[in-house]
């Protein structure tokens, strides 16, 4: 070969292994030396985070089935500008979300930092399913309408404090808030790689579980009983001149609670108007709130004195109108004296001095141990979020508690409860004696169709079933005899006002009061045990003028609306069984 | 040097190619081998693709029908709530029982 051809021939086969080694030297510096670096940058591109959608929140109902809380659709409105290439996107989106087209055009030319058109740009975060549809429908590049769940109450303010109410997230108060972990959907988020538009190449395997909805929840809860609970809770408010009120009606034999209202409430769907109020009405009165209940206390002082056999039904004491405990003198709210007086005569004209006496003559060992067996001073253990425990002051307490407590507490001063615990309470003595846990969940229906039901648990058997029955008789004459206006017809019912004092600092609050009543039927077997309480009524400070009248409006609804049938009716067929 | 350079300019003979009809019978079962393998395994990828793409939509009907579902639930929900209920039932006419008879029946 001649020497020049073989010389640019060795100079071409140079230059290509020159070029060789520059492209190795090269994938070197790529693969060896910046291999993480372009790794993490290839990964960022070729993967993503995909969340599936989300599945709903746990369905709250009613103990028929009927939707309390459900999940409403909506819609987020969403564009990606370098992806809208449609001129008339803005005039288009502009008449389906009825927003200025101007509006609509900024957003869609928003630009960052780096006066780039933005990747994402919210246009509206919660419009209407038939919007969303609309959006959907016009099918314009670089616009998203994203499906969200909005928690819907198809019922209104229909039992707000015992639902409570959820965000997109999170549940707050009563239901929603106490089961949340429950009712929160489950959702799953794995990482994906993705085509250059994004979207997740469907070859590869997606995550092993599918998002699961919530946990659907049965309540305890009627819907007719708490619909005729608010009604007649709204009736007695106003017409009581009242600044609030709460109503409980619980089933005697489960303690189950079928309805339960407080006023002032709220609708559930629109909590975001209240949060900015110095104290929004989402906490629920009757477990949260707690109150000098009076002289529905007797009830549970009766209750003790005859089952620890300090007393006989048939025993008698003698009222002077006055009597001395721990060196302080207690009188009847009356100011009368009353002479030779009967048990039944405690309960039937509210007898401060008699359940004093009573109390004095258990000690305080003996009227604390029953007290707190009925469960004063302790949360009832209801599956609403927010309860408070009350309060009950102990003889070992020496910072707070004095001699003459036992006297004062005997008839419900100086010592606090909620209503839901005042109600348990009773409801232990209409149910034979035996005390349960309140509930409002009855049943629990998983994803997958299983079911949970939540049995009645039993805390413990406060007092015999006799002392039960020998006291609910006493509460039917106190009814009879005493607060006559909460007389039904045709049925026996038992029960007792409570006209509380509203303590204030340095005393009691001289004119207002706090006005309830408690009571059970029908009697024998109750069915119901119910309970009405009214803050500072000003028609009447009395409880026998304003909460018993409202308890016999209710009781007498309720037993028509639950076919609960007179005493005459139910003795003739028993007869005839 | 020199050796290379002539092997580069004249080492590539025809005769060092020429191959005898056996070795082209293998080799050409080897590559159609080698093609059904990759055809089929085209074949599997696309399928498996669009069975994906399939699970996906499927995915998002059953996403879809659970909105709906749930929408419509609260719909219903909303259209026989007591407050509506008691709004019909007295534009019907109808008003709450006052007193209620009841029966005693035998069995």
């Amino acid at each position: 070969m001649a020497e020049g051809p073989k010389r640019r021939l060795v100079l071409l086969i140079a230059l290509l292994v020159g070029c060789v080694i520059v492209v190795v030297v090269q994938l070197f510096k790529v693969q060896v030396v910046d291999h993480q670096f372009y790794k993490n940058w290839a990964r960022e591109q070729q993967v993503r985070a995909v969340t599936m959608d989300k599945p709903p929140r746990g369905v709250i109902r009613d103990r028929d089935g009927r939707v309390l809380a459900g999940n409403g659709v909506r819609y987020a409105i969403e564009a990606a500008p370098a992806y809208v290439i449609d001129e008339e996107a803005a005039a288009k989106l502009a008449t389906a979300l009825h927003m200025p087209a101007a509006h609509v055009e900024d957003l869609l030319n928003s630009r960052d930092e780096n006066e780039e058109l933005r990747k994402w740009v919210p246009i509206a975060p919660s419009v209407s399913r038939e919007t969303g549809r609309k959006v959907l429908d016009q099918n314009i590049n670089g616009i998203t309408a994203r499906p969200l769940w909005k928690r819907a109450y198809p019922e209104g303010t229909l039992a707000s404090h015992t639902l409570g109410f959820s965000t997109m997230i999170t549940g707050y108060y009563g239901v929603e808030g106490f089961y949340d972990d429950m009712l929160r959907p489950k959702e799953v988020e794995w990482v994906a790689p993705v085509d250059v538009a994004s979207v997740p190449i469907p070859w590869h395997p997606i995550a092993g579980e599918l998002p699961r909805r919530g946990v659907d929840l049965e309540l305890t809860l009627d819907r007719t009983v708490q619909a005729l609970v608010e009604e007649e809770l709204r009736r007695a408010v106003w017409e009581y001149e009242a600044e609030g009120g709460t109503i409980i009606v619980m089933e005697a034999d489960t303690f189950g609670i079928l309805g339960m209202a407080s006023l002032p409430a709220y609708d559930p769907e629109q909590y975001t108007e209240f949060v900015d109020q110095d104290s929004p009405p989402f906490e629920d009165p009757a477990i949260s709130k707690q109150y000098e209940p009076g002289s529905v206390f007797k009830i549970l002082t009766m209750a003790a004195a005859l089952d620890s056999g300090v007393v006989t039904p048939g025993a008698t004491y003698v009222d002077e109108g006055w009597i001395e405990v721990g060196g302080q003198t207690i009188r009847n709210a009356t100011g009368k004296v009353y002479g030779e007086s009967t048990m039944a005569d405690i309960l039937i004209k509210s007898l401060n001095v008699g359940a004093a006496w009573l109390s004095e003559r258990m000690r305080p060992d003996i009227f604390y141990r029953y007290m707190q067996d009925f469960g004063i001073g302790e949360r009832t253990g209801v599956d609403l979020a927010g309860e408070v425990s009350g309060q009950l002051w102990l003889p070992d307490d020496i910072e707070h508690w004095h001699p003459s407590n036992l006297g004062t507490n005997s008839f419900g001063q100086g010592v606090a409860v909620t209503p839901l615990q005042m109600a348990t309470a009773v409801a232990t003595v209409a149910n034979d004696g035996v005390r349960l846990r309140p509930r409002v969940v009855g049943r629990r229906i998983a994803p997958d169709g299983t079911v949970s039901v939540h049995q009645r648990l039993v805390v413990k058997r406060v007092i015999s079933s006799e002392t039960a029955q020998q006291v609910s008789e006493m509460l039917v004459k106190a009814i009879e005899e005493g607060a006559t206006l909460a007389k039904v017809d045709g049925y026996r019912v038992a029960g007792k006002t409570g006209t509380a004092q509203i303590p204030i600092p340095g005393g009691y609050d001289p004119e207002d009061t706090i006005a309830t009543f408690v009571g059970f039927g029908p009697v024998p077997d109750p069915r119901l045990v119910i309970l009405v309480k009214l803050d500072r009524p000003q028609s009447s400070p009395w409880a026998s003028r304003t909460a018993a009248p409202t308890f016999q409006r209710l009781t007498s609804r309720l037993f028509t609306a639950l076919a609960i049938p007179p005493n005459d009716v139910r003795s003739m067929a028993e007869v005839r069984q | 040097m020199s050796d290379f350079v002539e092997w580069v300019t004249h080492g590539v003979k025809r005769g060092r190619f020429e191959i005898d009809s056996r070795s082209a019978v293998a080799l050409s079962i080897v590559a159609g081998t080698l093609t059904v393998v990759m055809a089929l395994y085209l074949i599997l990828i696309s399928r498996t693709a669009a069975r994906g793409r399939r699970i996906e939509e499927l995915q998002a009907e059953i996403f879809h029908l659970q909105r709906e579902n749930q929408q419509l639930m609260v719909e219903i929900a909303e259209e026989s709530a007591v407050s509506r209920v008691r709004e019909r039932a007295q534009a019907l006419g109808f008003a709450p029982a006052q007193e209620m008879e009841f029966v005693v029946g035998s069995e």
